[in-house]
């Protein structure tokens, strides 16, 4: 089982993206400049902050369940 | 991409992320590990590149340019009843697309020339919202207008090429091609929006 702190970071990471994405859809309703603005100034960097958020997250999340060297090997020592 | 397609791009890209963001335990599992990879990186990553080319394409549109106020009078100048008018003959006679006419004279045809014409942009809204706004006639370009945006449709076409005008003096087209003369200089092909006497001309009615 994972710590609750990855989830509640994967949570902040969901928030950023969906904020981005409905900031970008908005942008889509006025033929404007400053439409494209919001896009780009607003929404990609919100959208793209939380993808990171998230990737950072699952990066530096403990490695509980990644198989891997883990206790398997020690054995060897005591064989004998 | 139509804009329906994209509308339901963003609203699966929104459902997934919600989803996730609602009931992040789903992540506990290997498919929920999946879908959160999908759901928080694939899907935002390809909306997020299909919303800007849209807003590229977009930002091609007469509308676009005609939505800030103070180009208006260059919209209404496509349409002035008078063939001496290089922009509106141009229009009317749809020798520029009629829903992508300024673009069309106004990038530069260049690799890179949607992308600074994008960054000039980005000058105009600092005039526009930080600066005083200009009247009509008094904006200028940035830099004279260039040959070569004439000559990426005109140049080797029979009529531009074999033109009396153009004939007329052996060294002209020469100079014009190497951008020595403009198209513009006076004499030639000076009669462009003319914004300032837009009061006195009379309006071509489009039948569509
Ligand atoms: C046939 C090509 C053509 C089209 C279509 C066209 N323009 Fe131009 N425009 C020109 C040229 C050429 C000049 C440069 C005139 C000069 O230097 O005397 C110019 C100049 C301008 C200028 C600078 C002010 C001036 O009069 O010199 C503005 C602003 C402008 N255009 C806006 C627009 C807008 C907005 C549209 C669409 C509604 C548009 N143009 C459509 C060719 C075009
Ligand atoms: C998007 C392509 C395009 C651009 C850019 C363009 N033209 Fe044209 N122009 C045409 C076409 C198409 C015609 C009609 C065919 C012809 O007459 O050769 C035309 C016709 C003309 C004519 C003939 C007069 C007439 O209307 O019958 C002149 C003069 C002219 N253009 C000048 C210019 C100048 C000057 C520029 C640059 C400011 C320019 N054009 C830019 C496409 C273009």
């Amino acid at each position: 089982m994972e710590a609750p702190g990855i989830e509640r970071r994967i949570k902040w990471a969901s928030s950023m993206v969906a904020a981005g994405l409905l900031i970008q859809l908005l942008s889509f309703l006025k033929l404007h400049p400053l439409a494209f603005v919001a896009f780009i100034a607003l929404g990609v960097p919100l959208t793209a902050g939380g993808a990171v958020l998230y990737l950072i997250s699952i990066v530096a999340a403990p490695h509980a369940s990644v198989p891997g060297p883990g206790p398997q090997i020690l054995p060897s020592k005591n064989v004998g | 991409m139509p804009s329906s397609l994209l509308i339901g791009l963003f609203a699966i890209a929104l459902v997934l992320v919600l989803l996730i963001g609602l009931r992040p335990r789903l992540t506990r599992s290997r498919e929920g590990k999946i879908l959160a990879f999908v759901a928080l990186f694939i899907v935002p990553a390809i909306a997020a590149w299909a919303g800007f080319s849209m807003h590229m394409d977009r930002a091609q549109s007469r509308e676009f340019c005609l939505s800030c106020h103070v180009m208006s009078d260059f919209g209404k100048s496509l349409y002035v009843d008078d063939p001496s008018y290089l922009a509106a003959r141009h229009f009317q006679n749809n020798r520029v697309p009629r829903d992508r006419a300024c673009y069309t004279c106004h990038t530069d045809y260049t690799l890179f020339g949607g992308v600074k014409s994008k960054i000039r942009g980005l000058r105009h809204l600092q005039v526009q919202y930080l600066g005083t706004i200009p009247k009509p006639a008094d904006i200028k370009l940035y830099e004279p207008y260039n040959n070569r945006e004439c000559l990426h449709c005109h140049l080797g076409a029979r009529r531009f090429e074999e033109s009396s005008a153009h004939r007329r003096d052996p060294d002209l087209l020469n100079t014009v091609k190497a951008g020595r003369r403009s198209c513009l200089s006076n004499g030639c092909h000076d009669i462009v929006h003319e914004v300032g006497s837009l009061k006195d001309a009379t309006f071509w009615k489009s039948s569509q």
